[in-house]
């Protein structure tokens, strides 16, 4: 029996082993593509500053990938201090453990290789070539918060433009002197004949409301945007990197190195596709602020055909129709540019932050823990 | 029961049929458009990211089936089955795209032209609104002619709202100052017209915040284009690799949502909305031209005030005709469109394996 039992264990060994040499083979197979795939990346890649600088003359410390690697060999510390005292103390258990976190801070050596590697190929493609104005991704999101943020002022001043036009036109007052009497009598007719037009000034001071807050938030975009540029892979990553490789925080590092990575790369890149979906327009330029200019012109012929009696009243019901429609006309213009400011401040973020949260949620469930980043979009 | 290898073989050449089946029947004028190309609005047009999607998808199938090779050679149960599981999935994606081409394609064709000519919401109902009398073109060209018809209606609404608004101002404004030395006496002539105007500013801020939406409405559907073009392709792209793969089914899905589903429900809406009210508010009397100022001396400005504004609160007179136009056309109609649009998106991306929280967007909406 035990001779049986000593053939069945060496049999089982055997095919152990061949397993074994299998999967040794399978993972130099995947590695070398791996390894191939990141030549070809460092072959054709170029520099965005932020993300492929490794080294900083002055200062040794401050690119994110002299952090990542210092995070790493800490981890590395760490685990074979672990490992030393798991040997000393005769725990097994403990020492599997070890080696196991041995294993993790690999992988995530691998995760940073992999991730720089992508992001050198993100900046050497040139976004020109999609008809896109700026040569990278990065360039281009900013060009869509600037465009976001031109379009929401453009549409302020034109509500504001609104306000003062109207403003002017419903404080204009007639006074015709009806019987001139003599000095002791005198009758004489007061009408306002544009004030009406003050039921228009509350709703377009609820729109220029709803526009100071557009220019609010584009603002708050460009600052979230240069905040992920800056910090998230200075400070998350590396972070992300260290909690990662230690068993008890995996779970966190790794949903900090997803965030961090989705973000730096995927929320510019998602803005620079709705640029392109845009059609990729220039900064709106601000519009004309002539509002002045054209009351004059309308009460000149009032002013000068008030000298003959009663003409005064003539001119100001043809003028009846000119001042509707230029109230009207200025009305729909302060309208027409609110809604373009909706559509890129709110609605097409909206669904940007959508598809951002669907990303990290993707990617923080492959690295450690889902994380749904949903309530975030709905805070900002 | 049928294998694995099998099933790829099938999976394989079904797609491939498909493929073939709405390549034809998305016709763009009655000739297929060539490799490459794709119908977009009755033309066949290159699309740069579509076929650089396409390109990757092939060349990841190509990796994937590498993997395959290798995973069998090695007999290495874990590369089988995760190989297998990622074709199937760039197989699902190939299928997709086949049928958003496909679908996309007879929109303009068949689809559009079927809802155009006959109500579906009413049938045996011939369509209103001039159905018939304008050519058809495209289903985009359609629904952005529906919501500028509709904007003409809200400028038009503005013109009214800010005329009555003067008329009543100008009214309730006139006062006569009678001096007889040292007596003065001020005297409004038509108050009670002070309180026309409060109701008219309530009117325009309705009118005001429909046209916003309404503005918003038309920036969206400019974007159907782009939406094409660049989303559909990166949600291609994305499905492509496991990480991305939820977030490239939710960019199918809100491209599919939003280039096919939503011209359908305005289509739909559109139906609904011209059943009820056929024609614009002009033909209702709803102009100021209807009480010049010069009339005011010969037939007295109150009575002329009140005999058109009793006109106007008859049924189908001005002021229901706006308040249809602009409160159920413009602003409530629209948002099921948008409702039903969100929540196929939302279904569809669940099916393909993304899970989308669209409540932000229906707050904002």
């Amino acid at each position: 029996m035990i001779e049986s039992c000593t053939t069945a264990s060496r049999g089982r060994s055997t095919t152990l082993e061949s397993h074994n040499s299998t999967q040794g083979l399978a993972r130099v197979v995947v590695l070398s593509l791996v390894a191939l795939s990141m030549l070809a990346n460092l072959v054709f890649a170029d520099a965005c500053e932020v993300a492929t600088t490794f080294f900083k003359e002055g200062s040794l410390t401050e690119t994110w990938g002299v952090r990542a690697v210092i995070a790493l060999a800490l981890s590395s510390l760490l685990v074979a201090l672990f490992y030393m005292i798991a040997k000393g103390l005769g725990k097994p258990e403990l020492a599997n453990r070890a080696k196991t976190d041995l294993n993790q801070v690999l992988m995530t050596a691998l995760i940073l290789v992999i991730f720089s590697a992508f992001v050198g190929g993100i900046c050497a493609i040139d976004a020109r070539q999609f008809g896109l104005p700026k040569s990278s991704l990065f360039e281009n999101s900013k060009s869509y918060f600037e465009y976001a943020r031109s379009t929401a002022m453009a549409a302020y001043v034109e509500t504001a433009n609104a306000i003062m036009k109207i403003s002017g036109l419903a404080s204009f007052r007639a006074t015709e002197n009806l019987i001139p009497a003599g000095l002791f009598v005198n009758i004489t007719l007061f009408v306002l004949p544009f004030a009406g037009l003050n039921s228009a000034i509350g709703a377009l001071q609820f729109m220029m409301n709803v526009v100071l807050t557009t220019v609010a938030v584009s603002s708050a975009w460009i600052a979230v945007l240069t905040a992920i540029e800056s910090s998230f892979l200075q400070l998350l990553l590396p972070a992300g990197v260290l909690l990662r490789c230690l068993m008890p925080t995996r779970e966190l590092g790794g949903v900090l190195i997803a965030i961090a990575v989705g973000f730096f790369v995927f929320y510019p890149l998602l803005f620079s596709i709705s640029y392109l979906v845009l059609g990729a327009p220039p900064e709106k330029a601000a519009p004309s602020t002539d509002w002045y200019g054209s009351i004059i012109k309308l009460y000149t012929p009032l002013t000068v055909t008030s000298l003959l009696p009663a003409a005064g009243l003539v001119t100001l019901v043809a003028e009846f129709f000119v001042v509707r429609n230029m109230a009207g006309t200025a009305i729909i213009a302060g309208m027409a540019a609110v809604g373009d400011t909706l559509l890129a401040v709110f609605i097409l973020p909206a669904i940007n932050w959508i598809i951002l949260a669907e990303l990290v949620r993707g990617m923080s469930r492959a690295l450690g823990e889902e994380v749904d980043i949903g309530t975030l979009a709905r805070m900002v | 029961m049928i294998n694995m290898n099998n099933r790829l073989l099938l999976g394989v050449v079904l797609s491939l049929l498909l493929f073939i089946t709405t390549v034809s029947a998305a016709a763009c004028d009655t000739t297929p458009c060539g490799f490459g190309l794709y119908c977009i609005y009755g033309q066949c047009k290159p699309n740069l990211f579509l076929n650089s999607a396409v390109i990757v998808m092939g060349l990841t199938f190509l990796l994937i089936a590498m993997v395959y090779a290798i995973g069998r050679v090695l007999e290495h149960p874990r590369l089988l089955h995760w190989a297998e599981t990622e074709l199937w999935e760039v197989i699902g994606t190939a299928f997709i795209l086949a049928l958003y081409l496909g679908a996309s394609g007879i929109l303009d064709d068949l689809i559009g032209p079927a809802f155009y000519r006959t109500s579906i919401a009413y049938p045996g109902e011939l369509r209103g609104g001039g159905a018939g009398t304008v050519p058809w073109t495209t289903v985009n060209a359609h629904v952005r002619g529906y919501l500028d018809g509709l904007m003409s209606e809200v400028k038009n609404a503005i013109r009214f709202t800010a005329a009555m608004g003067m008329l009543a101002g100008m009214v309730s404004s006139m006062s006569l100052s009678v001096t007889i030395s040292p007596q003065s006496m001020y005297v409004p002539l038509f108050p009670a017209f002070g309180s026309l105007q409060q109701l008219l500013s309530m009117a325009m801020y309705a009118v005001v915040a429909s046209a916003v939406q309404l503005q918003v409405q038309i920036k969206f559907v400019d974007l159907w284009d782009g939406m094409f073009t660049v989303l559909l392709p990166l949600g291609v792209l994305f499905r492509a690799f496991p990480l991305t793969r939820s977030a490239g089914s939710a960019l199918i899905a809100i491209a599919v949502g939003f280039t096919i589903i939503l011209p359908i429900a305005y289509l739909l809406i559109e139906d609904v909305a011209t059943h009820y009210w056929n024609n614009n508010c002009a033909g209702t009397g709803a102009s100021i031209e209807a009480i010049k100022p010069g009339t005011s001396i010969s037939t007295g400005l109150e009575d002329m005030m009140r005999d058109y504004i009793e006109k106007a609160l008859q049924p189908k007179g001005a002021f229901q005709c706006y308040a249809f136009k602009l409160g159920i056309e413009a602003l409530l109609l629209p948002v099921f469109a948008y409702l039903i649009t969100l929540n196929v998106a939302r279904n569809l991306a669940a099916i393909l394996g993304a899970h989308i929280d669209f409540s932000t967007l229906v707050r904002v909406i």
